[in-house]
């Protein structure tokens, strides 16, 4: 499996990037939508995108749209992992195409959970 | 070079650490091995800084010599282990919808009242993700009544249940983000869960170890990741009242690394796909 770790914080890139290893994902990180679109331009889709909202360039929402608009990228699972954590933006980011979300601060477990979830692997016992 | 301990964490001796796995075995039925060691002292420490007791050695001297019952609960309560979840083992949940209930309402012997128990609900967790996929249920027709009783040991938890307000970390724990958005409201950094799934269920605090209250039978159980953490004896025992409160054709979920068939005869594992369940194994008339 293919995953995309899109955020502007080396660090929560790193702690992303481990917990989807760790999955089993081979994973390409990006700093911004824009980069995140060259990406998938350039390899072509990936089975799984983890997605910060806030971001320069190109933020995380218009980057779901320019994807979602694409059907080459229609299948690829997408859970935001963003500090915006009002009622209006979930929904905003499950309207643009959004399968999960996770609040941050996010504890590695969370995330782990909602990747098990979206691509519908086993959990562990 | 040793590790930082507040002034109000000091080393437990043997026979105090005794007193209080005594204390938690005699009135829970959890079993506090060594390995707990590390935990127990923490969380004494905790509840003696709140209490404004100078140390986990003056709060077990304060036990000892008196009865206290209003400390002993407390103590109680901070050593019970109230980890859960939203929809923790999903497959089970799956299981429910598209296996037990189907099979439960389509029987011919059904009434048309589903009963279902939520044995150590914690802090509700389990309980409101049984409603929420029981919403969510097409076999659920909405002539069928439904009621779901949620049961634990510990005050606390009953109440932040009952309240149904949840932190933004505990709805980040396995709660689907539709049904975050269709069954709560955001109310400043809390998410509280709708009246209408709310009202789905009743809680009432029990001790699994004591005889049961009149709870009635139900079709479905769940008592999960509960009987790990008591001694075999109280297994058997605890297992006898919930296969007694099993209807003929119910069903019993158990935690994945819990054993129905170990420590009862009276019932019977079987499963679909990833869940496992028991059933009881001799059908009444």
């Amino acid at each position: 499996m293919r995953a995309l770790t899109v955020d502007d914080s080396t660090l929560v890139r790193r702690l992303v990037t481990r917990t989807l290893s760790d999955l089993d994902f081979e994973v390409d990180e990006a700093a911004d939508g824009q980069e995140a679109l060259w990406v998938l331009f350039k390899k072509g889709a990936v089975d799984l995108v983890i997605l910060d909202w806030n971001m320069p360039v190109v933020d995380g929402l218009e980057f779901l749209k320019r994807m979602r608009s694409r059907d080459d990228f229609a299948d690829i699972k997408v859970i935001m992992l963003t500090a915006r954590n009002e009622q209006q933006s979930v929904i905003e980011a499950v309207r643009a195409g959004a399968n999960e979300y996770v609040m941050k601060p996010f504890s590695r477990e969370a995330l782990e959970e909602k990747v098990r979830m979206v691509m519908g692997l086993e959990e562990p016992a | 070079m040793s590790g930082y301990k507040p002034a109000f964490s000091e080393d437990l001796v043997a026979s105090e650490y005794a007193f209080f796995s005594d204390l938690m075995a005699s009135t829970t039925g959890v079993v506090l091995g060594p390995d707990k060691r590390q935990m127990v002292q923490t969380r004494l420490a905790m509840l003696a800084m709140s209490e404004g007791i100078s140390s986990t050695r003056d709060l077990y001297r304060r036990l000892k010599a008196a009865s206290d019952a209003d400390l002993r609960e407390k103590v109680i309560e901070c050593l019970l282990n109230n980890e859960t979840s939203f929809f923790r083992h999903r497959d089970t949940f799956d299981a429910l919808t598209q296996k037990v209930i189907p099979d439960l309402v389509n029987s011919p012997s059904f009434s048309g009242v589903l009963r279902i128990w939520s044995a150590s609900c914690s802090t509700g967790q389990e309980p409101y993700s049984i409603a929420m996929a029981l919403r969510d249920c097409p076999e659920l027709r909405q002539d069928i009544v439904v009621q779901i009783l949620a049961t634990d040991i510990s005050k606390a938890a009953i109440e932040q249940a009952r309240s149904g307000r949840y932190s933004q970390l505990e709805v980040g724990r396995g709660l689907p983000i539709d049904a975050l958005i269709k069954q709560f409201e955001q109310e400043g950094t809390s998410w509280v869960l709708r009246p209408d799934i709310k009202r789905m269920v009743n809680f009432q605090r029990v001790n699994l170890l004591d005889p049961l209250p009149r709870l009635g039978r139900f079709h479905i159980i769940f008592c999960r990741n509960v009987l790990i953490y008591f001694c075999d004896a109280d297994k058997r025992r605890v297992l006898g009242q919930l296969r007694a409160s099993l209807l003929p054709d119910g069903f019993l979920f158990l935690g994945p690394s819990e054993s129905g068939v170990r420590f009862s005869f009276e019932l019977a594992y079987d499963k679909w796909n990833r869940a496992v369940f028991y059933r009881p194994k001799e059908q009444e008339g």
